[in-house]
C-alpha cells in the first residue's frame, strides 16, 4: 500500500513537472502566472497541451488583455466539463484574431459558440442518450444554429420529431433527425429564413417524410434556390408538401396558386456578381 | 425562337464571365477564384486550418486563386488589402462578430 502512495506521487508530481516545464517553455516571460496557471488548469482537465498553449500564445500575440484570456480559457473548460466540443469554441477564438476583432468580442462569440452547443446538445439528449448518436445529432443541430435556425423553430421541429419517434425505432428516428437538421441547416445557409426552413421539414415530418425523402427534399430545395429565392422556395415547399406532394415530385412541381412553384426568378448560384468589401464585425481594433 | 435561345447564351455566357468568385472542383481540389484586380495582396482565410491566413495566388488577369480538399466542409472569409472581405456566396452563416463567412459545400 506504503509502495502505491509513493509511486501514485511520484507519477502525480512527475505529469505536473511535465505539465510546469511544457507550459514553461512554450510560452514566453511575458505571460503573467495566472495565465500559466489557467493554462495548466485547462491541461488538467483534458485539453491537449499544444491546444491550451496555442490558444494562449496566440492571445498573447493578440494583444489579449489578461481577463479576457482568462476568461477565453474560463469558457473552454467550462466547455470541456460540460462534455461539449471544444474545436467550435477555439476556432471561433482563431476566427476572431484572424479578423482583429477585440478581445472582449471575441470572448463572447466563443461564449456565443459555447452557448449554442450546449443547448444543441440539451436538445439532441431529449432522443438519446447514446453518446456518440448524441454528439453527431448535437453537431448537426448546432450547425443549424450557426446558419440561422433559432432556438424557437429548433424547439418546434424537436416537438415534430418526438411525435414521430413515439413509432419508431429509435436508430431510425436519429436517422430521421439529423436528416431534418440537416434540411433547416442547408435551407438556412442558402438564405432561407428560420421561420420558413423549419415551416418546410415540421411540414414534412407531419405528412411523415422519411429519412431517405427528407433528403430528396434537401436536394432538390439546394437545385431550386439556384434559381429561386430561399424563402420563397421554402414557403412553396411547405404548401406543396402539405398538399401532399411528395419529394421526389418537389423539384419538377409546377403547383399553381400560392403553392406555385414554377418560374425563374431571385438571386443565382455561386459565380453572380457583387460582393461586399467592410470592415469585418464590430468591436475592430 | 433561335434567337430567343442565342440571346438567354449569350447573356449567361456573359454573366458567368462577369462573376466576381466562384470555384471549379478538379479532382480532389477546389480552385476558388476571385476578381479584384485592383488588389494588391490578398489572404484566403478558412475553417479548414483554425483560420490561418493563406497568401492567394493570381496571374495576369488579376484573377485571385487558392485551393482547398474538394471533399470537405469549411467556412472561409479574404482579407483583401488588409481589409476583411466577404464575396457574393450561395451558402453563409452570421459569424458571431456581426458579419458573416462563405460556406463550401462539396456538391452543393
Amino acid at each position: 500500500m506504503k509502495r502505491i502512495c509513493i509511486v501514485a506521487f511520484a507519477f502525480f508530481f512527475g505529469a505536473t513537472v511535465a505539465f510546469a516545464d511544457e507550459v514553461d517553455e512554450e510560452l514566453s516571460n511575458q505571460v503573467t502566472d495566472q495565465l500559466r496557471v489557467s493554462t495548466r488548469q485547462m491541461i488538467r482537465t483534458g485539453i491537449e497541451s499544444d491546444d491550451a498553449i496555442k490558444m494562449t500564445r496566440l492571445m498573447l500575440n493578440h494583444h489579449f488583455r489578461e481577463e479576457h484570456a482568462l476568461r477565453a480559457h474560463a469558457i473552454i473548460m467550462s466547455a470541456q466539463e460540460q462534455g461539449l466540443p471544444i474545436a467550435p469554441i477555439m476556432n471561433k477564438a482563431y476566427e476572431g484574431m484572424a479578423k482583429q476583432v477585440q478581445d472582449r468580442d471575441i470572448v463572447q462569440a466563443m461564449e456565443n459558440v459555447r452557448s449554442r452547443y450546449a443547448f444543441a446538445y440539451e436538445q439532441a439528449r431529449e432522443l438519446t442518450e447514446e453518446k456518440a448518436q448524441m454528439r453527431s445529432l448535437g453537431n448537426t443541430i448546432a450547425k443549424g444554429l450557426a446558419a440561422g435556425v433559432n432556438d424557437n423553430d429548433v424547439g418546434e421541429i424537436m416537438e415534430r420529431l418526438q411525435q414521430r419517434a413515439q413509432q419508431m425505432r429509435r436508430a431510425q428516428t436519429i436517422e430521421l433527425a439529423t436528416e431534418t437538421f440537416r434540411a433547416a441547416r442547408d435551407m438556412a445557409r442558402l438564405g432561407a429564413s428560420s421561420k420558413a426552413a423549419a415551416d418546410v421539414v415540421c411540414q414534412a415530418l407531419k405528412q411523415r417524410y422519411s429519412t431517405k425523402e427528407m433528403k430528396a427534399m434537401r436536394t432538390s430545395f439546394m437545385t431550386r434556390s439556384r434559381t429561386t429565392a430561399p424563402t420563397d422556395l421554402a414557403r412553396m415547399y411547405s404548401s406543396a408538401i402539405k398538399q401532399g406532394i411528395g419529394a421526389e415530385s418537389l423539384e419538377s412541381s409546377s403547383t399553381s396558386g400560392p403553392g406555385s412553384m414554377g418560374g425563374i426568378g431571385g438571386p443565382g448560384g455561386s459565380g453572380h456578381e457583387g460582393g461586399s468589401g467592410h470592415g469585418g464585425g464590430g468591436g475592430h481594433k | 425562337m433561335k434567337t430567343h435561345v442565342l440571346l438567354i447564351g449569350a447573356i449567361m455566357l456573359i454573366l458567368s464571365g462577369c462573376a466576381s468568385h466562384y470555384y471549379r472542383v478538379k479532382e480532389d481540389t477546389v480552385h476558388i477564384y476571385l476578381k479584384r484586380p485592383n488588389a494588391k495582396d490578398i489572404f484566403f482565410v478558412s475553417s479548414l486550418d483554425g483560420y490561418e491566413l493563406h497568401k492567394a495566388k493570381h496571374g495576369s488577369d488579376r484573377i485571385w486563386e487558392a485551393t482547398a480538399p474538394a471533399h470537405r466542409e469549411f467556412k472561409y472569409f479574404y482579407i483583401v488589402d488588409g481589409v476583411v472581405y466577404l464575396p457574393s456566396c450561395r451558402a453563409k452563416e452570421t459569424d458571431d462578430f456581426g458579419s458573416e463567412n462563405c460556406i463550401y459545400v462539396p456538391d452543393m
